[in-house]
């Protein structure tokens, strides 16, 4: 909180400088806190030692947009947040782009823009938005939100009435993305990275760190006279997990050697353990080739159903690609080859669905149920065959039963002060842990955590 | 001429009135007289910026009050709440800058007199002749 608070101090003296000298016109400035309470009994959830409650819950943005003409508005946030062992309360820019509305059926951002999936991912992180504290996890997992929330790059948008029917609003963007090693999905990575490094290069601390270059999407939604929207969205990651040059030693099984490098004939099967050399750079490919949403919102008056059904593929694959010299114990043959690839290391896909219905009385208090459901579909994974060959074995069925899916059951309440205050308090009953963070607490293991647990949750927020 | 005046006015009323209790009005630069409810709509959310004319729209609503929530749910199809929630995510996302408000009906009606390009909503009898009237087809 220390630095966020230092970083906001500096930017709303900033602002009051900018105030007085009058060049602040047109300038909009809007900012958010929040604070909540998480307690959970019979496992933690998302903070470390959060059976006994915790606080470590709150986000604060800061928000500045300016309207440089009719078609042209530029502005950035600043986001600072704390879920457990995730943020930290490290201040970071959210979004900052500038948005030209050529047409209203045409427009262009450039910068890092919130990413458009689904019904809430753009505004995910700012608490009054949604009537409960947390958006349906299986689908707006926090814990994987640095890959969800926004790209970098450019992106076209706009909206085609049609009539009296209603009008088609459209998102397509083309960037990349910064991504945040605290992740769980870069955790996961590190750790079959340096599970795989390991065995390669068993004396070297290895350093390993991710870019995603190529990172692409849209999403079309369908806004009805009749109070019901409906819309489809997906997106494409392809990243890179990478170390600098290290030295490869290992122990191997050699199928064989040639006599003559440059003669596939001089061929001979062996199979003996021996040393390999090498210094290469160490990659892995990290891609989410399929995530996919469909989704569907009906409010009339003061009633909202929400729904949306989530597919995504996850696969890690390695291309270890290093010219490497491998000597037998007696130095007697050199045998070369200059690609070693495995296709799939890793192969995950995932199925999520939730149904949110929530109902405004008396202008201010809204009371919600939620259903969600999220189930692991494939698990495949490298392993090695009776002869030391590598194949992508079906790791599902030996997925513990409380490993493979969550079922997440939700009441809550949300009390609107004014249109600056919020209040929250919700209770969720649990059913399986897949995908619950567990990697998140160090030192909990997953065979440990129990089938059936729960949380509640409380949370203040302020907006202006 | 002020009974005929009059007279016109309250005849419009009852054309252009949903339920009776809103008129939508615009400034007088502004050409259209008719306008569609989607159209209402789009240009209350942000999705409909320019006139036919090219120029540009200025939407303008009232912070709270009877005619803001019949005007939202008649006109907008969605409650204040929702139209709140609707303008904070596109504050907060970047997307999009939400209609100035104003306190009361007068201060709207003087704005959307004196603005090129306004619309905004008033109850029946605080309509004068600075405004357009724009009645719903």
């Amino acid at each position: 909180m220390k630095n966020t608070n230092i970083f906001l101090i500096i930017v709303l003296m900033l602002v009051s400088f900018l105030n007085a000298n009058s060049m602040l016109d047109n300038l909009r400035i809007n900012g958010f806190v929040s604070q909540g309470y998480i307690y959970s009994q019979e496992n933690d959830y998302l903070v470390k030692g959060s059976q006994g409650g915790s606080s470590e819950l709150n986000e604060l943005g800061f928000t500045l947009s300016k309207q440089l003409s009719p078609k042209l508005r530029v502005g950035f946030q600043l986001l600072s947040r704390d879920y457990g062992e995730l943020g930290n309360n490290e201040t970071k820019l959210d979004w900052a782009f500038a948005d030209y509305r050529w047409k209203d059926y045409l427009g262009f951002r450039f910068g890092k823009v919130k990413t458009p999936l689904g019904l809430y991912n753009e505004g995910r992180d700012v608490d009054m938005l949604r009537p409960t504290v947390f958006l349906p996890q299986s689908v707006y997992d926090e814990a994987y939100r640095s890959y969800l929330v926004a790209y970098q790059g450019v992106g076209l948008y706009g909206s085609l009435p049609l009539m009296d029917y209603g009008d088609l609003e459209y998102n397509g963007f083309l960037g990349n993305m910064n991504l945040d090693k605290e992740d769980l999905p870069m955790r996961d990575l590190l750790d079959l990275a340096n599970g795989l490094l390991s065995s390669l290069s068993p004396d070297q601390t290895t350093y390993i760190d991710m870019l995603c270059e190529d990172f692409h999407g849209a999403s079309i939604f369908y806004n009805s006279p009749y109070y019901f929207r409906v819309g489809y969205s997906f997106f494409n990651f392809n990243g890179n997990a990478y170390t600098p040059n290290i030295n490869i030693q290992s122990n191997i099984d050699l199928y064989g050697v040639f006599a003559d490098p440059t003669d596939p004939t001089t061929y001979t099967p062996i199979q003996a353990p021996i040393k390999s050399y090498g210094n290469k750079p160490f990659e892995l490919e990290v891609k989410i080739p399929n995530r996919r949403a469909i989704s569907f919102e009906f409010q009339y008056e003061n009633f909202t159903l929400a729904t949306e059904y989530l597919q995504e593929t996850l696969q890690v694959n390695t291309d270890i690609n290093f010219p490497v010299n491998y000597y037998l114990a007696a130095d007697s043959a050199i045998f070369n080859t200059d690609h070693v690839k495995f296709d799939e290391l890793y192969d995950r896909d995932d199925e999520a669905f939730y149904v949110m219905a929530s109902y405004t009385f008396f202008e201010k208090y809204t009371l919600s149920g939620i259903y969600d459901h999220i189930e692991l579909k494939k698990q495949k994974q490298l392993a090695l065959d009776a002869n030391n060959k590598p194949f992508l074995a079906d790791m599902l069925p030996s997925v513990p039963n409380k490993l493979d899916h969550r079922t997440d059951i939700g009441l809550g309440i949300k009390y609107d002060v004014n249109f600056n205050w919020t209040i929250k308090a919700e209770y969720h009953a649990v059913d399986g842990i897949y995908r619950a963070y567990s990697d998140l607490l160090e030192g909990v293991e997953e065979d440990t955590l129990e089938k059936d647990w729960s949380y509640m949750l409380t949370k203040v927020s302020f907006n202006f | 001429v002020k009974k005929v005046i009059l007279g016109t006015v309250l005849l419009l009323m009852s054309v252009v009135c949903f339920a009776g209790d809103f008129i939508i009005i615009a400034n007088k630069s502004v050409g259209e007289s008719l306008i569609s409810k989607a159209d209402v709509k789009n240009i209350f959310l942000g999705k409909k910026s320019t006139w036919s004319d090219g120029s540009a729209i200025n939407a303008v609503i009232l912070k709270g009050g009877d005619v803001h929530i019949s005007f939202l749910k008649t006109a907008v199809k969605k409650s204040k709440s929702q139209f709140n929630t609707f303008w904070k995510k596109a504050i907060f996302t970047g997307t999009g800058t939400p209609p100035q408000k104003f306190d009361n009906e007068k201060a709207m009606l003087d704005y959307v007199a004196k603005t090129p390009g306004a619309i905004g909503y008033v109850s029946a009898n605080m309509i004068d002749d600075r405004v357009n009237i724009i009645k719903l087809n």
